[in-house]
């Protein structure tokens, strides 16, 4: 039977504390050839992300054919995992004492412009945390351009793995992926990718980047599970969307938009509107993200009139455990 | 409380703590045996490699799971993770997530807790400045030259001089700096009670760091404030008001966020559009340090619009009481009757139209409720009164006086003042007007202006008028704190157990006042809070050779000139005087009492921390004959000290997380392995220097010490009194862990076995031992939201102030000369000169103090090297790029940072997330090298109700946020970045 594993992140609850990226890498990632890489990430946005300017590189063209993307440079738009001199600053050495940095140039990294954002202080400056990871999308772009056939979408959960007996390290997948969410691990020479911790997943553990999230903003789930979180935020309440859905992948990872502080007028006073311009976020989620804005603020105006809001105590989430709908119950307990 | 023969035996042995143990008759029998490295946890292992998803499956596996969390941490959280083993290496930590809701479907749970720091203490644990080996230096301070030595000559070296120090100069030459990084296991208590033996000094840093809440202290007799943090979630109108949740209190901040999606409206107040702020309904712009003045004119608003609580502000604040205006003191018995008492003020009762005793008043000894009962105390008003000299003068109540100053602040004052718009204020003030529980979350980090303490009293203010404070769902959140009475007892008592509380109070008082204590209960004169708050306070002022870090600073860093400068216009007297009359007085501890000669660092990281630290260096440093760190890691003290010890990590021994009231769980953290290379844990360290201080004593068969002149320090019994008597080995540290948890009320009776099983308990009650306890909620056991400050609400116990009121009118004649008698609104001096930018901080998301600054994982998700936020008009206008090296400068002198520029920064602002190590900068010099760091002498004061010291409650610090730079661009980069000047 095919079913598909989703992730919902909710950006109003996000604190850009970088837990689920440490958590992440932790457990994947610190392997010589994959230290640059994380398959999860939060960048602030707007801002150029990470990669650098992935957003500007997939996709596709104005006429609607696929752009061809590009591969990132490591130095320039990742950002190699920066080695650091502890020992010439602690101890006396032959040259000068050493202050501590990284032991060769920065030009990037993959939290580079946090907390940047854009608009002039006070009246418009606006930023907010966006989380990625990979979209385990419904038609995988990383899928369809390996000419190996080592990417597969599993049938039971919809998880996409790159087989790594199977990769040559072609890398036409991290071209593809419009998200960049596709690694080439230079010492091995094969690409990886985020694997939604399926070895959790096999045991009903949620993925390291949901189960320790502090800020309790993600939900996971199976896409066709009425009773589980995903479908009732996804397709019954309709306030939570896909990132990029003009790239035509069909993500299954979605999320609940950012409301925002009132702008200031150039007087100073409150302007009754949001400061994330709506036209971004439309940039970012689609058209759709106008309807499930104005959901969320309905269904707040109701829980603020002391009335119940069946979206608003979903997304409270009094009892934390039931944010991961999984196989098994045993979400609550890493075994 | 009843007076029965239970609540005598409670008495007799002052506190709680001794009922709890006395219904333990066979607590010493209850100590855990296993001393295993973490059991019980099954282990995970995959078949090797059957195919490809093996090599995955392969990493999440693991020998075993031991609970554990970031004991010694000065976190102002606690969380509980799984620490996963495989083959003698901590390889990962997740958190356990086993929290339960206080009240289900009334509020969130708890999960999961934790943050990014705690996600990888691993990579702290086994990183690059991990501390494995004893070294000794072997060039000069600093220069980077060790050896590595053996345990044994490392211990024996420190005790001979530590002995020599004593012999010259007295034990009381030797500091031991307390915090901020401690837990309340075992090792702490070993660290603590070490020095506590010797008699050296234990200063404390908490208003020093900048994180003492001294306008709560003024205003409620107490700085620490408030419940569990899920009491955020039941406010109508939060205002976060100098704190950044998103960024600093990061297992608790979605309270406040699904707060929002229960209907709350969340306001930020912030110069900077910080991480909370972007959550926010309502983001306040104010200007930096102008936040008394909004205060004060949504105070104004409250009580002109009639929205206040008169009938709460008669029985809980000082409004209606009398104050002369011909001395600006409040009216006191003794101004009107020859022989009266001076601590009983005066109301002015509308009913019967007569002057009666201020009920809560400190010299009402037999009547310590706040009950009106027919009483109709007048808030504002004004009457002439003949006093007992004949002479007739003006008294009005402190409302009217209050009245007067928020006069000053209508929405167009506060606009010019705050630069906000007029509609912006009054938006924020209708709103907190009208809300039904406005609760205004307030962190340490807003201690860190010279005029803080006005900010929050004013803060205050406004949730006082509202009748907000103590109300369910609103209220002050300032961390409130569990209190593990065992803890204390193990730093300080001779014997475990009941004797050895028993023994600390009998050695401590005389019978008489012992009996005193004892009668005052019986006769409902005090409460058992105040009771051991009082007795908490003589045993500090008799016994412990306790003082703060800021006057230590003051008298021997050298920077006495340097303070004048920036801060002697801005009071009646020079900085010095009043320190000066301080000392003269007695209201302010200092000690060492001639010299510091040895210091040792155990829980901080001094010269990373303090401020002028060129001066600290050149001064009090060089003049050290011995400087010691205890510490799991190198840090910029280390590198300055003449011995490091290798302390061992969070996960290499047991303890118990400090008890932070957010989370109304005890967090025991286990040893999941041995300690890594040579580590020891301190328990065991300060068990061996005692040892060997011992044997060199009894050697030199040494007479005893005074002290610091309080008691007599026998140094040829120091490790049998360190050692309860031999009770307990340098190897049980897990017995001494038993005994804490058996002496604490609040642990529940739970075992060190089974909290190697679970990693938490839910606190029982909130503790005895007031004087860390300031939730001041005794009938809470454990269930549901926990609200602080029930026993004065709710109980109509008087607060331990000087009217027993939350008391906005501070009539010390200090305050009255210096012009703040009531909240008031004051410019933030320009410390460091007259520059164009104000340089402030916050605490930072990647870091607890300095202990995660130098991880190449946490460095790797930032810049890889400190960045002064800036915002882009400013660094246009500087011609700086982002990422460039700058100079900032100010009269104290210059250092150089990059520069990272962010819209959230308010222009005119160079705002830095702390604790870089000086290390991480050119020439190792940092900003704390220009950052004066000014004392504000009013937080000197003593002698008077509150206003007196009281260890880590009323002491002075120093402030940082008032620091003034100029920026300078540098233009060639190249030469920036390379390396000179640190020989």
């Amino acid at each position: 039977m095919n079913r598909q594993l989703a992730m919902v992140l909710d950006l109003n609850k996000c604190l850009g504390c970088q837990t689920c990226t440490v958590a992440c890498k932790k457990l994947w990632n610190q392997d010589q050839g994959t230290d640059y890489a994380y398959w999860n990430n939060v960048e602030t946005a707007p801002g150029k992300g990470f990669p650098r300017l992935w957003q500007e590189t997939g996709g596709r063209n104005a006429d609607g054919s696929v752009k061809r993307g590009e591969i990132p440079s490591l130095d320039a738009d990742y950002g190699r995992a920066w080695k650091f001199n502890h020992d010439k600053t602690f101890f006396k050495s032959n040259g000068p004492r050493e202050w501590l940095k990284p032991e060769s140039g920065t030009q990037w990294g993959p939290n580079w412009d946090e907390d940047h954002g854009a608009g002039a202080y006070p009246q418009e400056n606006h930023y907010f945390y966006l989380p990625r990871l990979c979209n385990h999308c419904t038609h995988p772009a990383c899928l369809d351009a390996c000419p190996r056939g080592a990417i597969e979408k599993r049938s039971d959960n919809g998880i996409v793995l790159v087989n790594q007996d199977q990769c040559h390290g072609y890398r036409f997948c991290v071209e593809a992926c419009p998200y960049k969410k596709v690694y080439f691990d230079p010492k091995r020479q094969v690409s990886t990718k985020c694997i939604f911790c399926l070895p959790r997943i096999e045991e009903g553990v949620a993925p390291a980047c949901a189960r320790q999230c502090p800020g309790r903003l993600r939900f996971v789930g199976f896409l066709d599970d009425p009773a589980g979180p995903i479908h009732k935020l996804v397709n019954e309440y309709k306030v939570a969307i896909p990132l990029h859905p003009e790239f035509g992948t069909g993500p299954n990872v979605y999320y609940v938009p950012p409301l925002s502080p009132e702008g200031i007028d150039d007087e100073g006073r409150p302007t009754g509107k949001p400061r994330i311009p709506p036209a971004y976020l439309e940039s970012l989620f689609g058209p759709a993200v106008h309807d499930a804005m104005a959901r969320l603020a309905a269904e707040r105006e109701k829980t603020t009139r002391g009335e119940g809001s069946a979206v608003m105590d979903l997304l409270i989430a009094y009892d934390w455990s039931k944010n991961f709908a999984l196989d098994d119950a045993r979400t609550r307990e890493v075994i | 409380m009843k007076s029965d023969r239970r609540s005598f035996l409670k008495i007799s042995a002052v506190g709680a703590v001794a009922a709890a143990a006395a219904g333990l008759p066979l607590w010493h029998m209850r100590r855990a045996a296993s001393t295993g490295l973490g059991d019980g946890r099954p282990p995970r292992t995959v078949a090797p490699l059957d195919n490809w998803q093996d090599l995955y499956r392969q990493r999440w596996t693991w020998d075993h799971v031991a609970k554990g969390s970031h004991g010694w941490l000065n976190c102002r959280s606690a969380c509980e993770w799984d620490i996963y083993v495989k083959k003698g290496v901590v390889v990962r930590e997740e958190q356990t997530a086993q929290y339960e809701s206080s009240e289900p479907g009334v509020v969130p749970d708890f999960n999961p807790r934790g943050c990014n720091k705690g996600a990888c203490y691993t990579e702290v644990m086994y990183g690059p400045s991990r501390l494995t080996v004893p070294l000794k230096r072997v060039g000069e301070r600093g220069s980077g030259q060790w050896e590595r030595v053996s345990w044994d000559q490392a211990i024996d070296e420190i005790a001979h001089k530590m002995v020599d120090i004593a012999e010259k100069y007295g034990t009381d030459s030797v500091v031991q700096d307390l915090g901020p990084h401690f837990d309340n296991g075992p090792t702490t208590a070993g660290r603590i009670r070490f020095f506590n033996k010797f008699g050296g000094v234990i200063p404390d840093d908490w208003a020093e760091i900048g994180d003492l809440n001294l306008g709560a202290t003024l205003t409620f007799g107490f700085p620490h404030v408030g419940g569990s943090s899920d009491e955020w979630f039941l406010s109508d109108y939060l205002v976060v008001w100098m704190m950044n949740p998103s960024v600093t209190q990061i297992p608790d901040a979605h309270f406040l966020y699904e707060a929002k999606y229960n209907g709350a409206k969340l306001a930020v107040i912030d110069p900077i559009y910080s991480a909370t702020a972007t959550h926010a309904d309502l983001w306040i712009p104010v200007a930096q340090g102008t936040d008394a003045a909004l205060a004060l004119c949504i105070a104004r608003h409250i009580w002109e619009s009639g929205k206040h609580d008169e009938k709460y502000l008669q029985e809980q604040s000082d409004l209606p009481v009398l104050v002369r205006l011909d001395t600006g003191r409040f009216l006191r018995e003794d101004d009107m009757v020859a022989g009266g008492r001076e601590t009983v003020m005066f109301v002015h009762d509308r009913k019967t139209n007569a002057r009666v005793p201020a009920p809560g008043s400190e010299g009402l000894t037999d009547q310590p409720m706040l009950h009106l009962g027919e009483l109709d105390p007048a808030l504002e008003g004004g009457w002439d009164v003949q006093l007992a000299d004949g002479k007739t003068v003006q008294v009005v109540t402190v409302g009217t006086l209050l009245r007067e100053q928020l006069a000053l602040y209508s929405v167009e004052a506060t606009a010019k003042i705050t630069g906000l718009h007029s509609a912006m204020i009054t938006r924020l003030a209708e709103g907190f007007a009208n809300a039904e529980r406005p609760m205004i979350l307030s962190s340490w980090g807003s201690n860190r202006y010279f005029h803080s303490d006005l900010m929050n009293r004013a803060k205050i203010l406004c949730l006082t008028l509202k009748g907000a404070i103590g109300r369910r769902g609103a209220g002050y959140h300032s961390t409130g704190w569990f209190s593990i009475d065992g803890f204390d007892l193990a730093s300080e008592a001779d014997k475990p157990g009941v004797g050895g509380l028993l023994g600390l109070l009998t050695h401590a008082f005389s019978p008489g006042e012992m009996w005193a204590i004892a009668t005052d209960l019986v006769a409902k004169r005090k409460t058992l809070m105040e009771v051991t708050r009082e007795q908490t306070q003589l045993l500090m002022d008799k016994e412990a050779c306790a003082t703060n870090s800021a006057s230590i600073n003051y008298n021997y860093q050298g920077i006495k000139d340097k303070l004048a400068a920036y801060q002697d216009n801005l009071y009646p007297q020079p900085t010095e005087a009043y320190v000066n009359e301080a000392q003269a007085r007695g209201w302010m501890p200092l000690y060492p009492r001639k010299q510091v000669k040895a210091w040792f660092t155990g829980g901080n990281n001094v010269l990373r921390r303090t401020n002028m630290t060129g001066e600290f260096m050149a001064n009090l440093w060089t003049n050290l004959d011995l400087a010691v760190d205890v510490n799991p890691k190198l840090t910029f003290t280390g590198m300055n000290a003449d011995f490091v010890l290798p302390a061992a990590g969070y996960y290499e021994k047991p303890g118990i997380k400090y008890p932070v009231a957010y989370v109304p769980y005890l967090h025991y953290c286990d040893a999941a392995i041995r300690p890594v290379g040579e580590a020891k844990n301190e328990w065991e360290i300060y068990f061996l220097l005692a040892e060997r201080i011992q044997q060199i004593a009894r050697e030199k068969n040494l007479a005893p010490f005074d002290g610091c002149g309080k008691r007599e320090i026998d140094l040829k019994q120091i490790a049998e009194r360190y050692s309860f008597g031999r009770e307990f080995g340098a190897g049980d540290v897990e017995k001494v862990m038993q005994n804490i948890l058996d002496l604490s009320p609040a642990a529940g009776g739970a075992s060190v076995r089974e909290l190697k099983e679970s990693g938490i308990t839910k606190y029982a009650e909130t503790g005895a031992i007031a004087y860390q306890n300031q939730l001041y909620n005794a009938e809470w056991k454990g269930e549901g939201v926990l609200q602080a400050l029930q026993h004065f609400i709710k109980d109509k116990w008087r607060w331990p102030t000087l009217t027993g009121r939350q008391q906005f009118y501070i009539d010390h004649p200090w305050f009255v000369g210096g012009g703040e008698s009531l909240p008031t609104y004051k410019t933030s001096p320009k410390a460091g000169g007259d520059y164009p930018f104000q340089m402030v901080s916050c605490h930072a998301r990647w870091s607890v103090h300095s202990i995660w600054r130098d991880t190449p994982m946490m460095l790797r998700l930032q810049r890889g090297e400190p960045v002064m936020y800036l915002n882009p008009s400013d660094i246009t206008r500087l011609d700086i790029r982002d990422g460039d090296y700058a100079e900032f400068h100010n009269d104290h002198g210059a250092f150089q940072m990059r520069v990272k520029e962010s819209t959230m920064v308010r222009p005119g602002v160079a705002y830095y997330f702390h604790a870089w190590e000086p290390y991480q900068f050119k020439d190792h010099k940092s900003y704390k090298w220009i950052t004066p760091g000014l004392m504000k002498p009013m937080h000197f004061a003593g002698g008077e109700g509150h206003v007196q010291w009281r260890f880590a409650i009323w002491e002075p610090g120093s402030a940082v946020q008032d620091t003034r730079v100029g920026i300078r661009r540098i233009a060639d980069q190249q030469a920036a970045a390379t390396a000179g000047g640190v020989a």
